[in-house]
């Protein structure tokens, strides 16, 4: 059920931090990610060693968002550490080696 | 720090901004920090303040911020904002009071501004544990090590941990300026002669009911309770006894003495601290203050095997034995307190009542405690605020007498005595509430007597009470006691965990019979041989006296056997009343302040040298009513021994008179030989107290002169009935020998806890048992002869007696044998007012089935006639 608490537009979390209700979810489109929340959305791009990844699709599976790419590939990041790339200027999520 | 404990999500690095508002109203802000739910995985976690120098206090949770803390309440744009990290709390700038109580809190905020420093009695200074004030108590981590020390310049540098602080803090204060304005001329600001007092010294976690007491014994009170000055005192602990009111806060001591140098305070659990606090001035803020860790109770009761107490709950004083590892043993009475300060001993001089727990018992044992309630007010201020003795509190409001002290005030105004009995208090108001008196002091007894073994290391989860009861109890006042019982012991064990419980004396399931004072006096003394031929226990009491006969059947090869078994009002309690009130006392003594000097007298004679109490040209009317005293009561015994030979040779002839079996010969020649007479040896036990006033008359009376009276006495009433052939010339002669007691007050208690008592004796199907005593007239030609018995329980006449007519008018003619000794005024001389057919009324059978005497007259007489007349016989 959605909350009724007032938080700011650029509130980056899933979960209502006051209530923990979900706010938001984590999907792949046009090869990136986007958070979206209420009719709001905020992209970040998927970056390994320096090159962009083009995702095909995410998934929130416990505490960690999987990831699938385009060339097969799959990588999986810290939730707390995809927030923390949703609300950085630079817009782009630095996997993990 | 601020880490989801789920997923890691460090709540510092999101840029978000919270509402105080919010976070409140829903109740995310707890008493150590904030409850957020993790953006990331939705978990539920508590934020810490603390690593911020922030916490939150108080029923409104409002903020606080350390003084010097990185994190800083910054007010623009019409908000205030708290940034933790990337995080921010925020709120209106007009709401800041709403939620923020101190933007730069400090420690010299929670401390007093000086600290109380108070000399001890060994000279050593005691400083408080804390300076912290009360309402700031919750701050301070006490799980953790607090340190004090004086510094060179005379302050005191406290070190101490809080709650809601990383790191220890410190603060050096001054102490409280004994006089303001001037300087001590030691240097060394300290307050002497001040007590702190907990009560008891106990170490079990389970106890809960304590006093305390916080005072001054001195020259220089003024220093502590001046016009200029005042000192309030509070104590950490709960208030009630409820299990569902277990809140603890702090208590003021607030009951305070006529001179106001002392408080007190009852409290419902263990306290966990102490504040003193002064206030100069008037100005109702502390100027100085502190705090006290009282060392917790962490101990459970250890699992001991039963333990047993006897209480003999005395007219005038109640004795406690309990039974000791190596023999039962009195229970002396002995301070219990547990000293917090010890800047002065208790005081000696009371110059007003002192409520606190007995710290001494009375007599050689310190064993004896009065049977007596003392008030701190005087007696009529309770009735005139209709404070009722059911909500009477323990050194609130009351206490019990202590030794060791002079009462330097009228005792009389502030001392109830007598409430064993309802008709011997005097007082209207407190005779209608005497069932109360006797909780009260039943409850406090019991509670000082827990204290007192715990001093033994002898109490265990459980403890038995043995009471006796004198058999002058009606079945009313019988059942009224029983039910005290039970309602005191129940008390006591909320008070202090101990399951207290009354002991069951044989008696059928789920019922309590305490034992008679009579069979438990004669249980503890019975020391015979073979020649002996009965044991007489005659217990002299305050208000009672209790008397055994018991034949002994052992050479015979059947088990011994009481004889009679009886009680009557008249005792020791009398007597001390007929010399207070017969002018033997000097000016300005009065009846407590006699009660006091028996008690603490060692003997009766130190008592007569004493040029204090009693006027110096009484000594013949001491000695004439102390000789009067014991004459009444030796004539009863008298008549009791000769009735026993008597019925004994009475039950050979169907319960008649020798004459009427054997009518007489005609007259010999010469004069028959005399008839050999058996001795029939008596052991007389003269236990209790009562028996002291003997030493007026003669220093070996209670050991000598008594027996060899009532042996002469006896044996003149066994002539006559020979002489007038009720019985036949053989019977024996009685020969009184005395078995002195050390202890005499002892014997009941004794008795109580010998568990072997009863097992050698036949049982009887009647409680009590005495004789008429002087022969009543029943109508107009019948008669109950004195040597009678009369039973209780029992509504028909004995075999050879004539029956008595329900509602008969009974009367005892002064022309009954056996007569009284010469000078030894009789009832009918003492009866002016010609009422003693109106008192013997009580004894005439009131029923139709009933066929004989219900009380014996004789005991009327004691009662009504004798003991009265004590205060006019000089």
């Amino acid at each position: 059920m959605p909350c009724n608490h007032s938080l700011s537009p650029d509130y980056v979390g899933l979960h209502c931090i006051y209530c923990g209700e979900p706010v938001a979810r984590v999907e792949a489109e046009d090869g990136q990610l986007v958070l979206r929340r209420d009719q709001r959305s905020r992209y970040v791009a998927v970056v390994q060693h320096g090159k962009q990844k083009v995702v095909r699709s995410a998934q929130v599976v416990a505490a960690a968002l999987e990831i699938e790419f385009d060339d097969t590939d799959r990588g999986e990041e810290p939730l707390h550490q995809v927030l923390v790339a949703f609300q950085d200027p630079e817009e782009k999520l630095d996997l993990r080696a | 720090m601020a880490v989801c404990r789920t997923c890691n999500l460090d709540f510092e690095k999101l840029r978000v901004e919270l509402s105080v508002e919010t976070l409140s109203r829903e109740n995310r802000i707890g008493p150590r920090g904030l409850y957020l739910h993790c953006p990331a995985c939705g978990e539920r976690n508590e934020i810490e303040l603390k690593p911020y120098d922030l916490f939150v206090r108080g029923e409104k949770r409002k903020f606080y911020r350390w003084r010097g803390a990185q994190t800083k309440i910054e007010n623009f744009d019409g908000k205030c904002r708290i940034n933790l990290g990337a995080m921010t709390l925020s709120l209106s700038e007009k709401l800041k009071d709403d939620y923020i109580a101190g933007d730069n809190f400090s420690v010299e905020q929670i401390c007093h501004k000086a600290v109380p420093v108070f000399r001890q009695l060994d000279g050593s200074l005691l400083a408080p544990d804390l300076p912290v004030r009360r309402e700031y108590l919750d701050l301070v981590d006490a799980s953790r090590p607090a340190q004090s020390d004086r510094t060179a310049r005379g302050g005191y540098r406290f070190t101490f941990h809080l709650t809601v602080a990383e790191q220890p803090v410190e603060i050096t204060l001054p102490a409280v300026p004994v006089r303001p304005g001037q300087t001590p001329a030691d240097g060394v600001e300290a307050f002497d002669g001040v007590h702190l007092l907990l009560w008891p010294k106990v170490s079990y976690r389970a106890w809960r009911r304590y006093f305390l007491r916080f005072g001054y014994a001195g020259a220089t009170a003024e220093d502590i309770f001046g016009e200029s000055r005042e000192a309030k005192v509070y104590a950490f602990a709960g208030r009630s006894l409820d299990e569902n009111e277990r809140a603890r806060g702090w208590l003021q001591l607030d009951t305070v003495s006529p001179d106001r140098r002392t408080r007190f305070a009852c409290v419902e659990s263990r306290p966990e601290w102490v504040g003193v606090e002064f206030e100069d001035g008037g100005r109702g803020e502390p100027t100085g203050g502190g705090l006290w860790r009282v060392r917790p109770a962490a101990d459970a009761y250890p699992e001991l095997g039963e333990t047993n107490v006897a209480v003999d709950f005395g007219t005038s004083n109640t004795c406690v034995a309990w039974d000791s590892p190596q023999r039962p043993s009195l229970l002396a009475i002995g301070s219990c307190d547990e000293v917090l300060i010890n800047g002065a001993s208790l005081p000696n001089r009371m110059e007003h009542p002192d409520t606190w727990p007995p710290r001494q018992g009375f007599g050689r044992s310190q064993a004896l405690l009065p049977t007596e309630i003392l008030t701190r007010e005087n007696v009529d201020e309770y009735r005139k605020r209709s404070h009722k003795v059911s909500d009477w509190v323990p050194v609130l409001d009351y206490s019990i007498p202590t030794g060791g002290v002079e009462a330097a005030y009228n005792e009389m105004g502030y001392v109830i005595p007598d409430f064993k009995w309802q008709n011997m208090i005097g007082d209207a108001w407190y005779k209608n509430q005497h069932v109360e008196l006797q909780k009260k002091y039943i409850e406090f007894l019991l509670l000082i007597v827990i204290a007192e073994l715990v001093t033994h290391n002898a109490i265990g989860p459980s403890l038995n009470v043995k009471f006796s009861y004198p058999l002058a109890f009606d079945r009313e006042m019988h059942d009224k006691f029983v039910s005290v019982l039970q309602e005191t012991t129940a008390a006591v064990s909320r008070q202090t965990g101990v399951n207290v419980m009354p002991d069951l004396e044989g008696a059928a399931p789920n019922k309590f019979i305490p034992l008679d004072e009579a069979r438990a006096a004669a249980r503890s003394a019975s020391t015979h041989s073979n020649d002996d031929s009965a044991c007489l226990y005659v217990d002299i009491g305050g208000g009672s006296t209790d008397i055994a006969l018991l034949e002994l059947r052992g050479q015979t090869g059947r088990r011994d056997s009481y004889v009679n078994i009886c009680s009557f009002e008249y005792a020791g309690g009398g007597l001390a009343a007929a010399l207070a009130e017969g002018g033997c006392l000097k000016a300005g003594s009065d009846i407590s302040h006699f009660r006091r000097k028996i008690r603490e007298a060692g003997s009766v004679i130190e008592l007569m040298n004493s040029d204090t109490l009693f006027s110096g040209n009484k000594r013949n009317a001491i000695t004439n009513k102390s000789s009067y005293f014991y004459a009444y009561l030796r004539q009863f015994l008298s008549r009791l021994l000769a009735a026993h030979i008597i019925n004994g040779a009475l039950a050979r002839n169907g319960g008649r008179p020798h004459a009427e079996a054997h009518p007489a010969a005609a007259a010999p020649e010469a004069p028959p030989a005399p008839t050999p007479r058996e001795t029939y040896r008596v052991l007389l036990y003269p236990l209790g107290n009562g028996w002291g006033f003997g030493g007026f008359i003669d220093a070996r009376y209670e050991s000598r002169v008594f027996a060899e009276l009532l042996t002469r006495e006896a044996n003149l009433i066994l002539d006559e009935a020979i002489t007038r052939q009720v019985v036949p010339p053989g019977v024996p002669r009685v020969e009184v020998l005395s078995q002195v007691i050390d202890e005499p007050k002892q014997a009941v208690v004794y008795g109580l806890l010998n568990k072997e008592g009863g097992e050698s004796l036949t049982e009887q199907d009647w409680s009590w048992r005495s004789i008429v005593g002087w022969t009543t007239r029943t109508g107009p030609t019948q008669r109950a002869e004195w040597y009678r018995p009369v039973t209780g329980g029992s509504a028909s006449a004995p075999a050879g007696a004539e029956p008595v007519t329900s509602g008969a008018i009974l009367e005892c003619r002064s022309d009954e044998w056996p007569a009284f000794p010469p000078r030894l005024p009789t009832p009918h001389e003492l009866d002016r007012k010609n009422e003693l057919t109106r008192f013997l009324a009580r004894c005439s059978p009131s029923a139709y089935e009933q066929s004989w005497l219900l009380e014996s007259p004789f005991h009327v007489l004691l009662e009504k006639l004798f003991k009265p007349a004590l205060k006019e016989l000089i």
